[in-house]
């Protein structure tokens, strides 16, 4: 087995690449995010995005920072994103939150409204944001699945990089493509026993 | 830093290792021998940390009540320290090295006897003061074995992977990609590719690099 700072350390560009594809599933499907055993959710990129590219970095502050120009400029300039603030919607409930792509982490995390209702008790308190976290975690992870299953295949290097490219160049992405390339790929998954 | 209340930001860990069937029997007392004890002035110690109750930083009494809520284990990490303010600190010095060189008649004072001047005049000043205290919370889900430290700071993560190790005698793995994509469980051929990835770049070779973003 490696070494536990080996393992934590490696392919951290995935985080970033896993935020990219965030992004692009969410232009390409209108918001719409079908992560698999999980409820769908709409999910967007708002108010700012961070790209980075070794010590090049471009922070676009906007409503939509996932739709404006400058943001696929940075890509073409070999630059990925790092940090974005996300907004999801599932199951009636909105969650907001800063995502750093290197560790995965969640920053500045907006739970859904109904806690307001909550009592003084700690431990209901605890119970009822920790249930929210975790769900909200739950999609993420079935997110990350969904990704990692396609990220390590061939169908990443063969369709879904050419399809990126095309989103960075503002070209046509051909949904059909990347969707059955996207199903042939979750498809062949190891089923979890 | 609350797990209680506000907007949260954390860093989530892995749990390893075996967890013991009656897990308040056989760690509440290693928890109360790491809860955090108050810094002592005439201590060289500048900073200290230990366990809190997630409610209260000065609640260090800490007992099953406080620290197991259903499958949740919920701990403070305290951290005291001693913050002396340097104009302050410089002025008490100045005037101290005064003193002592008048008193013992000479014009400047060696490099040891101002170190030990300075270590007497910082313990003389903490006596006037109260070390910063803060607490940052610890969230154990013992059934899914994930762990929240509301804190993103490498180096206080640090201190709460040793503390849970010592307390709980496993390991605390941070999340990663790299972690995150082996608890996926990679078959044979996805750990291929993941050892072979390189990372993506959309950068065509004839892509103008002086763009404006």
């Amino acid at each position: 087995m490696k070494d536990l700072l080996e393992r934590i350390e490696q392919n951290r560009f995935v985080g970033r690449e896993f935020l990219l594809w965030l992004w692009f599933e969410s232009q390409l499907f209108e918001t719409n995010l079908a992560p698999s055993g999980k409820s769908s959710c709409a999910l967007w990129l708002e108010t700012r995005l961070t790209l980075t590219f070794e010590r090049e970095e471009s922070v676009l502050k906007s409503s939509a920072p996932g739709s404006a120009p400058e943001a696929r400029e940075a890509l073409r300039q070999g630059k990925l994103p790092r940090e974005a603030r996300i907004r999801m919607t599932t199951e009636e409930r909105e969650y907001a939150w800063t995502f750093k792509a290197d560790t995965l982490g969640l920053a500045a995390l907006a739970l859904p409204a109904e806690l307001t209702k909550k009592d003084d008790d700690a431990h209901e308190v605890l119970y009822e944001r920790m249930r929210l976290v975790e769900a909200l975690e739950a999609t993420l992870e079935a997110l990350w699945s969904d990704f990692l299953a396609l990220r390590l295949e061939e169908a990443w290097e063969a369709t879904v990089v050419p399809e990126l490219d095309k989103f960075a160049h503002e070209e046509d992405v051909d949904e059909a493509a990347y969707t059955k390339a996207k199903q042939r790929a979750l498809a062949k998954r190891p089923k979890k026993t | 830093m609350s797990a209680l209340r506000g907007s949260l930001t954390y860093s989530r860990f892995f749990v390893t290792g075996d967890v013991p069937g009656d897990l308040a029997g056989a760690t509440m007392k290693r928890i109360r021998a790491s809860a955090a004890q108050p810094l002592v002035a005439e201590e060289d110690q500048n900073e200290r940390h230990g366990w809190c109750s997630i409610e209260d930083v000065m609640d260090t009494d800490l007992d099953h009540e406080k620290v197991f809520f259903n499958e949740y284990v919920c701990l403070g990490l305290r951290i005291d320290k001693w913050v002396l303010p340097k104009p302050l600190l410089n002025a008490h010095l100045r005037d101290a090295e005064e003193a002592v060189l008048k008193q013992k008649g000479v014009e400047r004072l060696g490099k040891k006897a101002k170190a030990d001047l300075k270590l007497f005049v910082i313990k003389r000043l903490r006596k006037q003061l109260l070390p910063s205290t803060k607490s940052i919370d610890f969230v154990w889900n013992v059934q899914s074995g994930v762990a929240r430290f509301f804190s993103q700071s490498e180096k206080i993560q640090l201190l709460v992977q040793e503390l849970f190790e010592k307390s709980f005698s496993l390991q605390l793995v941070p999340e990663s990609p790299g972690t995150a994509a082996e608890r996926r469980g990679l078959d044979a051929k996805a750990q291929k590719f993941w050892e072979a990835a390189e990372p993506t770049s959309l950068m065509r070779a004839d892509d103008d690099d002086g763009g404006d973003a």
